[in-house]
């Protein structure tokens, strides 16, 4: 079934098709949903909200674009205002904490797999995390970041630069285990 | 090694993670579905948020009613009169017959009186034997004799002196003119209700969005019904906002551009050469010109289109009224609740008939609008009471949205903050 045909019979009330429309792109969207939360439970919470903003607004959906597109759009914004709705449970993070310099090969990340890579970009700071996944996956530019969470443009800068040494220490830490064990 | 670079960590996670697919657990679909089903409740109950203000106002405005009808406290002027004109004869009057024609359950002070006024006259003395009066046993009366008050002629001349015996005490409606039953209606101020028609322009503002301020146009056009008490008031209404907010539109349209060149050789000729070992030989001469290359492309556009946005408002306020003279200065505050009637934005086709192209795409770079919001709104006017029952004046408002504007992500300028400038034609009901 094509998506203007699905958009249609969801429209009409079908309930199939409501399910048929998120069976098709779940998965997609639950990966995206677990990059934007701290743990799984969360996730679920964003997902399940942002599929029923996408069936609430479906009739704002124009044809001529990709429903996937759209879709994935309205759930990072979900992400995002779940984000600044648990501002005040924020982590903070020291500075001195992510200040190691030292680099790791190329080559070493080659044989990490997709649930290491999650599991490290769950674990930054919520802050971190949605500057990280909104310039590195999404590609926005941080004047958009900004926009988005409410912060100046330098802030987003340099929270990116901040979740990126993040990420290069826990690499790093990584990195030297797989050497150790396989030496 | 290479070393890990800002770039390669970036790419290590994009690549790694753009396409990422988890399936969820099952019962996500159950809840989302079950989402779904409490939001067609309540799309369904959109007709109870229609009708809740208008259900509230009137049973406000019926409470407020009731009350004020049935308070006597309520009208301070009313107490402070009394009921009839002071100069009446001094005799018993049960006032409170009356008074209750006017839905009062006090007698004024100044009627409540200890004793009844006797009216002194001159009791005859009769010639009477002594022996009857020792016959009954009763003590002496004494007699005295008492002026006539001058101020009582009339009843003077009405009472036959000679055969009064007992002091004029009874009601005697026939010695009082008739009580006029319309004169507390000057006393009283009751409540009142007045129809208004306003109409005129709101500049909504938006706040900064990208490269500037935006700001929307809004024609609002309304009858409201106001409940007026003491110097307060009740209203509510109804009205149409027709907002105007310019929108960009991106296209694609097919254009003939230039897509690149072509050299086309236009002539040869042959020059005389000698090569190494002195042999001649001929070295062609190419003339050539070069051409443009043009075919069918899609190329981006943008455009700004004039929307239109009808929205129905329920407005619910309170406000405190002062006449001055021919006018009336009014102050209110209240609460909004606007949903968003019908949407006219300008389509592709539309498009098509004014520019002649056909778009190959066409997509809106402006925020969905939510279907209804509320807002807060205060407003000052003055009123020029034309007569009795027409007034006209104007009516600057401030309004402030407390719900979002715009669907979707909090972005700034979701709650515009509106100056308006309304004209108001009121006419007077009776109550």
């Amino acid at each position: 079934m094509g998506e203007a045909q699905l958009v249609k019979n969801c429209l009409s009330g079908r309930a199939e098709s409501q399910e048929l429309l998120y069976r098709r792109y779940a998965s997609k969207m639950f990966g995206v949903c677990l990059r934007y939360a701290k743990n799984k439970m969360e996730a679920e919470d964003i997902m399940q909200e942002g599929f029923i903003k996408v069936f609430q607004n479906l009739k704002n959906f124009r044809c001529d674009g990709s429903l996937e597109g759209w879709v994935r759009r309205i759930m990072v914004n979900t992400a995002i205002n779940y984000y600044k709705s648990n501002l005040k449970y924020l982590q903070t993070l020291d500075i001195d904490d992510c200040s190691n310099n030292d680099n790791i090969s190329v080559e070493a990340t080659d044989n990490i797999s997709l649930k290491t890579l999650l599991s490290l970009i769950q674990k930054l700071p919520e802050g971190y995390r949605m500057v990280f996944n909104l310039y590195v996956i999404e590609g926005y530019s941080h004047r958009e970041i900004a926009d988005s969470l409410g912060i100046s443009e330098n802030t987003s800068k340099s929270q990116l630069s901040r979740a990126r040494k993040v990420l290069q220490d826990k690499l790093k830490t990584i990195n030297a285990v797989c050497y150790e064990q396989i030496a | 090694m290479n070393r890990l670079h800002d770039n390669d960590l970036d790419r290590l996670f994009a690549e790694k993670l753009d396409d990422f697919r988890v399936e969820p657990p099952e019962r996500s679909w159950k809840k989302v579905a079950a989402g779904i089903a409490i939001t067609t409740t309540v799309s369904a109950t959109a007709l109870s948020n229609f009708i809740r203000p208008v259900v509230w106002s009137l049973s406000t405005i019926a409470t407020v009613i009731l009350v004020t009808v049935t308070n006597p406290s309520s009208n301070t002027e009313y107490a402070a009169r009394p009921m009839a004109e002071v100069n009446e004869p001094a005799v018993s009057l049960q006032i409170d017959k009356m008074s209750s024609l006017i839905a009062m359950e006090e007698i004024p002070v100044n009627y409540i009186e200890a004793a009844p006024a006797l009216i002194p006259v001159n009791i005859p003395v009769v010639e009477t034997a002594e022996a009857d009066i020792a016959e009954t046993d009763q003590p002496p009366i004494a007699l005295t004799e008492t002026e006539i008050p001058l101020d009582m002629p009339e009843y003077l001349a009405l009472l036959p002196a000679a055969n009064l015996s007992v002091p004029l005490i009874s009601w005697q409606p026939q010695l009082l003119k008739a009580p006029d039953l319309q004169q507390h209606d000057k006393n009283i101020i009751p409540a009142w209700f007045e129809l208004s028609y306003q109409t005129g322009p709101d500049i909504m503002d938006f706040g900064m969005q990208n490269n500037g301020r935006i700001t929307s146009l809004a024609i609002n056009n309304g009858v409201d019904l106001s409940f007026h008490f003491s110097d307060f008031y009740l209203r509510t209404g109804i009205s149409s906002m027709n907002l105007i907010q310019r929108n960009q539109y991106d296209y694609a349209l097919n254009e003939y551009q230039q897509v690149g060149e072509y050299t086309m050789v236009d002539s040869m000729s042959f020059i005389q050469g000698i090569d190494s070992a002195g042999n001649p030989y001929a070295i062609p001469q190419y003339y050539t010109s070069s051409h443009p290359v043009y075919d069918s492309v899609a190329v981006e556009h943008s455009t700004n289109a004039s929307d239109n946005y009808q929205y129905l408002e329920i407005p619910m306020s309170l406000g405190i009224q002062k006449d001055i003279r021919r006018f009336s200065l009014y102050a209110q505050g209240g609460f909004s609740y606007a949903f968003l009637l019908n949407a006219s934005e300008k389509t592709p086709a539309e498009f098509y008939e004014e520019t002649g192209n056909q778009p190959l795409s066409w997509q809106s770079q402006s925020l969905s609008r939510n279907k209804d919001f509320w807002s807060f709104t205060l407003a000052a006017g003055v009123l020029y009471n034309a007569n009795t029952r027409l007034s006209f004046g104007v009516e600057p408002t401030y309004r402030y949205c407390i719900s979002p504007f715009y669907a979707g992500d909090e972005r700034l300028g979701q709650a515009p903050v509106s100056y308006g400038l309304k004209f108001r034609l009121v006419y007077k009901l009776s109550f």
